[in-house]
């Protein structure tokens, strides 16, 4: 629900916090992009800015909007793949498939390389600047992860509920 | 199926598979490991003694892909992988990787083995 801009704020402070009637509300101090914010519970705001994976931290490699967007994208292409799609005897995937995985992405706070497989899984890959890998290939219930750390590797499988869990301990 | 082709690889024998778009990975510049996981074996052509040139159009012929990439037959066994003469109608150069003798499907460690040691022969301009 938008709310009203708060007119008095510190020259100081780029985002100005107050609480009023058990609510946060957010605004900025630049008058040139007045814009109603949406409010928020203070229990909210407290995980956006205190968690230290917060999906709103300002690190470039996680949570991007473009780059979720971007991803988005991607599998939704991924719904137009027919049979044969690789060259060889790939299958297409299903649409119910395909939706549950954008849900799954859109939780996700670290936003991955997809690669469709053709054995009906779909693929997301992580690597970090110190050469560590992770992959997992998720199918309709889980995710089978694979993880090269410290010189050595794991293979797991994992039900689907886990794999944010997941990223977020590769990206501790 | 007939094939004048021996069941048994040489050691220095090649393997052929193409890369289509979907898994190429740009950042790095190189096939995902998703390009090995397939369910009924990971299918690739056997150079069986033909050019590189002769390998590549072959692929070419069935797709136009983004990339083709060769894996050695030393390089399957290196990864606990292996190799299997798998001839169809209408390809006789048709093999197959697989994980093991006893497992078809490729696990995920081995098809990341398969990738570091693929080399690419062809990529699309």
């Amino acid at each position: 629900m938008p709310i009203r801009i708060l007119n008095h704020v510190s020259a100081t402070d780029s985002i100005l916090k107050s609480v009023l009637m058990g609510c946060i509300y957010i605004a900025s101090h630049d008058d040139s992009t007045k814009q109603t914010l949406s409010r928020t519970s203070l229990s909210d705001l407290n995980n956006l800015y205190r968690k230290p994976n917060s999906t709103r931290s300002l690190q470039p490699d996680v949570y991007s909007l473009d780059k979720l967007k971007f991803n988005k994208r991607t599998l939704s292409n991924l719904k137009s793949l027919k049979k044969g799609w690789n060259g060889y005897e790939a299958e297409g995937f299903p649409e119910s498939f395909i939706l549950k995985l954008e849900e799954l992405i859109s939780e996700l706070e670290y936003q991955p390389k997809i690669f469709p497989t053709g054995r009906g899984t779909i693929q997301i890959e992580y690597k970090r600047d110190n050469g560590d890998y992770l992959e997992i290939e998720l199918n309709e219930d889980s995710g089978n992860v694979y993880c090269e750390r410290d010189g050595e590797s794991l293979e797991k499988e994992v039900p689907l509920n886990r794999i944010n869990e997941q990223v977020n301990e590769f990206h501790s | 199926m007939n094939s004048t082709l021996s069941d048994t690889f040489f050691d220095d024998e090649f393997l052929y598979r193409g890369v289509v778009d979907h898994n190429w990975d740009y950042q790095e510049n190189r096939p995902s490991s998703a390009t090995f996981k397939d369910s009924k074996g990971v299918s690739v052509n056997r150079e069986a003694r033909r050019t590189e040139s002769e390998c590549v159009l072959q692929l070419l012929n069935t797709k136009a892909f983004k990339a083709i990439v060769k894996i050695s037959v030393k390089d399957v066994n290196e990864c606990n992988a292996i190799s299997k003469y798998t001839p169809i109608p209408d390809n006789e150069y048709h093999s197959e990787i697989h994980d093991s003798i006893d497992r078809v499907e490729i696990r995920s460690g081995k098809a990341r083995s398969l990738q570091k040691k693929s080399i690419q022969v062809y990529m699309q301009s």
